[in-house]
């Protein structure tokens, strides 16, 4: 994603749908769908690091807000906007020198999962371990995680997919 | 200061990670209960793995300080459980004019012409023979010979016994002696025609004896016969006494003996 107002516009309904429809789902424990770590993902790529760590900050300080779990979120999503420009990097190389997009249809399904399930992944695992405390029960982390990185995945490409393609420049 | 100013400007991304961690971090163990009762009973966990450890080391070496004690203590136990045969606890005690010392009948030899006996305690009990010896039952015989921690004993089955007696329900007197080579009878002689004896009468040691406490049980009258020429009875006895086997003993000395002697005629 290259345009900062699809992106905005983005935050405003990602963040409406996670907080009145996803965060009210809950499956046996395991299956809490979240889709807002997509917000992170589709930032343009040039955007800066430092402005974009404090709006992840604040945006995973809402969803702690919002769902009482502490700093969970914070922690998750501040790291997924610190590691973002390399994971960006090892899947669309020259993406921010050359404001490349790379929304699902720009980049192709091949590399668009990639890119989530770096994200995706890492954003998830992290956040799961520290719910279970310091990952003292890792078959439940990695099963939480891999549940979720699977729905919020699909749903994040559904998202993506519908989303305007971008016109480069 | 400047340096440090550019420091914090150079990883000011690395350090608002951290400091966004280490938030969120607080805000979860500070808001989370179950977070803080999984933090609590880790932290405990550790502490009972650190002090487990540091006591297993502690044990370790303090290992030859418990061995020492161990040895202090298995000596005492050993003192406590073995005579001390430099200085022998004497445990007797004095009862109708007789000094009783327990002590264990070993054994008696039936086999040869003269039968004797064994028991366990001599001079350093503080006997001095002759002396009696009793069981728990009826009386073995008498003791002729001591070294210190032995006693040879004459039981009632040697043919040149003789023990002053008489029946416990008349109270007349005889002599016990020696029947035959079977040593669970004896025959209880002179005793006055006149006596009532029945089978199943008790016969004791009576006064006249030098070395029995009276009183003390020997046997019970078997079958009675007169010898019509003497115009006394005679009584078969059967010893109260098993002298056939090992058994707690007491060896019984008189202390009245001098006395008793000087106001004979």
């Amino acid at each position: 994603m290259t345009r900062i107002g699809s992106w905005l516009s983005l935050i405003f309904w990602v963040l409406i749908l996670q907080l009145l429809v996803l965060s009210q789902i809950e499956v046996s424990g395991y299956l809490s769908p979240y889709l807002y770590p997509l917000v992170i993902v589709l930032a343009p790529a040039n955007f800066n690091r430092y402005g974009l760590l404090i709006t992840a900050a604040l945006m995973g300080l809402a969803m702690d807000f919002h769902e009482g779990s502490g700093g969970l979120h914070l922690m998750a999503t501040s790291l997924l906007a610190y590691t973002r420009p390399w994971m960006l990097n090892a899947v669309i190389p020259r993406a921010a020198e050359e404001q490349l997009p790379f929304a699902p249809q720009d980049l192709g399904l091949g590399k668009w999962f990639t890119l989530l399930l770096l994200t995706f992944g890492l954003h998830h695992v992290w956040l799961f371990l520290w719910a279970s405390h310091d990952g003292h029960v890792w078959s439940l982390v990695l099963l939480r995680s891999l549940i979720n990185i699977v729905v919020s995945g699909s749903l994040a490409t559904a998202i993506g997919w519908f989303y305007p393609k971008s016109s480069q420049g | 200061m400047q340096n440090i100013l550019r420091f914090f400007i150079r990883y000011r991304m690395v350090l608002s990670l951290l400091l966004l961690q280490t938030l969120g971090l607080s805000l979860t163990y500070a808001r989370s209960l179950a977070h803080e009762n999984l933090y609590w009973a880790q932290v405990l966990e550790r502490q009972a793995q650190w002090r487990g450890w540091l006591n297993g080391w502690e044990t370790y070496l303090n290992l030859r300080e418990e061995n020492s004690a161990l040895i202090a203590e298995l000596s005492r136990i050993r003192s406590a459980a073995e005579p001390d045969s430099s200085n022998p606890p004497v445990q007797a005690y004095e009862e109708f004019g007789f000094d009783f010392v327990p002590g264990r009948l070993m054994f008696i030899t039936h086999n040869s012409a003269s039968p004797w006996g064994l028991i366990d305690v001599g001079r350093d009990a503080g006997l001095k023979p002759p002396f009696a010896v009793l069981g728990s039952r009826g009386i073995i015989g008498i003791a002729y010979e001591t070294t210190d921690g032995f006693s040879r004993v004459t039981p009632l089955s040697h043919p040149s016994m003789r023990i002053s007696a008489s029946a416990e329900r008349s109270g007349h007197f005889g002599t016990l002696q020696w029947h035959s080579a079977n040593a669970r009878f004896a025959e209880f002689v002179d005793v006055a025609y006149e006596a009532d004896l029945k089978k199943g009468d008790r016969v004791v040691t009576d006064a006249r004896s030098d070395l029995f406490p009276a009183g003390w049980l020997i046997g019970t009258v078997d079958r009675v016969s007169i010898d019509s020429t003497q115009f006394t009875k005679t009584a078969l006895v059967r010893l109260a006494a098993d002298l056939y086997r090992q058994q707690v003993v007491m060896a019984a000395v008189s202390i009245r003996k001098v006395e008793r002697d000087s106001i004979a005629p």
